[in-house]
């Protein structure tokens, strides 16, 4: 019974010095991790609108961004960004993370200036076989086909063959689950934009 | 050779936890998409083997017998909770593509299996050098298997074009089965090379791969813990026998 | 209803544990020699499997949230998992004598099965599930398991006598084998 108790007391003060060891680092690498974050988050704004020389986080209605982004499958809008010029907001840089991805929910940015023209797409987390879904992110010429087109596209469509018009994305070869979810986010992104924030940008 | 280089000897290539002792699979097989997975993958795991190593070496003394396991399951995930910790502040990108595999560090058996063995009989020197050496075992063995992964699986070694253009990657062998293929080929080939180097004794008599394949039945960890448990078991039970 | 289903399926057969996500590989190469072993140990995983995803989540809703402890998850889980399997052990043994019997002695392996911690993990940070969901997906990860282990110990005892070259005699052409399958499985990940 003693024995017992000892083991008992003892292991509980090794959890409990586990336990505070880590709090403390915890505090520690709290700065880092919230940095790391936040500066992968302001390269991804800069990187989907190079023109913008400020950004500004923008209140919006979660349940009225869920109803919209509903239609588009498991997605749903994590945040809305301003990119502004000066004083000027010239765009929309919209954070969506999409459920159906191959791995896992995929993260991504999606910049959408003035006109309804999407001014790139940058990932924030990732996760699918690399070499097929990962050419998402690491292949710069499937996010370049979202920001090709010359007039505003509406919608964009998935098609597996050599794309014929400028508002369809050719899917990723062996990962097509990857480019419908992408393009799904996309989508949900530009309907958000027409239905909510298109009568605020200037 | 001095008992501290033998000790990384034993891990790099004697007792290599990868391919001659089969443990820590899980890790080994998902994280070699990319050789720079691997080795990330690699790397993290020798800081914690090492810690634990030193850490559980420092409490030998102080840890009963009898609650061994659970007190070194604590330290194990202490140590494991803090390289995720340093990964997500410091290497963002790698630990996103390693992923739930970090905080898998503390079931992996290659942990928990040297601290059972080797820690808590040893010196803290001799401990220390045992899970480096253990640590870079297993991170050279995946930085073999994820370089072949990723050479044939994409035509590239660590993010660089090295296949020629005309090359076109199979790319089966970035998805998961590829990763079964490459690691039982290198098994294989392992076991070929020890079998020839031991002539009298080959390493089927020796230990049957298949016999203490994964840590369920391994000699060196599973097994072990699994006779304290019960041990422990039916201790707690009153002692009377299964 | 429906989402359930879908949960269900895709982690037992299209994402399977052990062939698509590399969990639990350690158990399934080391005890599918036999298929009443595999069986054994399949039952087991099911029955722990599900009980921990149900628990840890539990404590993750109820516990670490409140107290903004989630930082303390993998410490808290795997302190859960194996003070559980210990419980589920003693338990099975003072009250269901016969059950202990036959999934006894693999019990107290499932404390370093990765796939218990996986899911738990899985379920709080990569798919944000609820209690339901969470206990769903642990019952049919475990139930992918079970199918992957007794499919391969069955595969095992026939190919027991069969001329393999020596150098893969053992884990080598076991891992061959996962990967032939692996190829299989991949082929359900259209059906969702």
């Amino acid at each position: 019974m003693k024995g017992i108790l000892k083991h008992t007391a003892l292991l509980a003060i090794i959890t409990i010095l586990a336990g505070l060891a880590l709090g403390l680092v915890h505090e520690i690498t709290l700065e880092p991790i919230a940095q790391a974050k936040e500066q992968q988050k302001q390269n991804a704004y800069k990187s989907v609108f190079a023109d913008a020389d400020a950004f500004e986080a923008k209140d919006f209605d979660q349940a009225e961004a869920d109803k919209i982004t509903s239609k588009f499958g498991k997605c749903s809008i994590n945040e809305v960004v301003e990119a502004k010029k000066g004083n000027e907001t010239i765009g929309y840089i919209i954070t969506v993370t999409d459920g159906e991805g191959y791995a896992g929910n995929i993260q991504f940015t999606v910049g959408i200036d003035a006109d309804s023209k999407v001014t790139g797409v940058s990932f924030l987390s990732i996760a699918e076989s690399p070499g097929l879904g990962m050419n998402a992110r690491d292949d710069a010429s499937f996010t370049e086909q979202y920001t090709k087109p010359a007039e505003p596209v509406e919608q964009f469509e998935v098609v597996k063959a050599e794309p014929a018009s400028d508002d369809q994305i050719q899917a990723l070869s062996g990962a097509t689950i990857t480019s419908k979810a992408v393009t799904g986010g996309v989508n949900a992104a530009l309907a958000y934009f027409s239905q909510v924030l298109k009568g605020g940008a200037a | 050779m001095n008992q501290y280089t033998e000790r990384i000897y034993n891990g790099l290539i004697k007792e290599n936890p990868s391919m001659v002792m089969i443990l820590g699979m899980c890790p080994t097989l998902a994280t070699t998409t990319t050789v720079i997975n691997g080795v990330g993958m690699g790397l993290s795991t020798t800081v914690v083997l090492v810690l634990a190593n030193v850490v559980i070496s420092l409490l030998r003394k102080v840890i009963p017998d009898e609650v061994r396991i659970p007190a070194f399951i604590v330290v194990i995930a202490s140590l494991v909770t803090v390289v995720d910790f340093l990964m997500q502040g410091y290497f963002p990108a790698l630990s996103q593509s390693l992923g739930v595999y970090i905080p898998l560090i503390v079931v992996n058996c290659i942990i928990l299996g040297r601290a059972e063995a080797f820690a808590s009989k040893n010196s803290v020197g001799l401990s220390f050098f045992d899970g480096l050496g253990m640590g870079l075992g297993f991170t050279f063995a995946l930085a073999i298997l994820g370089s072949i992964r990723e050479l044939i699986g994409s035509g590239t070694w660590a993010g660089m074009q090295v296949m020629p253009k005309a090359y076109v990657p199979i790319s089966i062998f970035v998805l998961q089965p590829g990763a079964f293929f490459a690691l039982g080929c290198m098994i294989a080939v392992m076991t070929a090379i020890m079998s020839r180097k031991k002539k009298t004794k080959t390493a089927e008599q020796d230990c049957n791969p298949a016999d203490c394949a994964g840590c369920a039945s391994s000699a060196h960890c599973g097994k072990r813990i699994f006779e304290e448990t019960a041990k422990a078991g039916l201790k707690e039970d009153g002692g009377d026998k299964a | 209803m429906k989402e359930l289903l879908i949960i269900a399926i895709s982690s037992a057969i299209v994402n399977n544990v052990v062939f698509s996500q590399f969990l639990g590989i350690c158990p399934f190469l080391g005890v599918s020699k036999k298929t009443d072993q595999a069986v054994g140990m399949g039952g087991a995983v099911i029955f722990v499997l599900t009980l921990s995803a149900f628990v840890s989540e539990l404590l993750y809703q109820f516990i670490l949230v409140p107290l903004h402890f989630q930082y303390l998850e993998t410490i808290v889980f795997i302190l859960i998992i194996a003070a559980m399997v210990q419980f589920v052990e003693m338990f099975l043994k003072k009250s269901m004598p016969s059950l202990y019997r036959s999934l006894g002695v693999y019990l107290p392996l499932i404390t370093t099965n990765c796939a218990v911690l996986g899911v738990a993990l899985n379920n709080v940070d990569k798919y944000d599930y609820n209690i339901l969901q969470g206990t769903v997906n642990g019952f049919a990860t475990a139930v992918g398991f079970a199918i992957a282990l007794i499919l391969m110990a069955g595969i095992r005892e026939k190919i027991e006598y069969n001329d393999i070259p020596k150098p893969f005699k053992g884990t080598a052409i076991v891992l061959i084998i996962s990967g032939l399958m692996a190829i299989a499985f991949i082929g359900f990940s259209g059906i969702i």
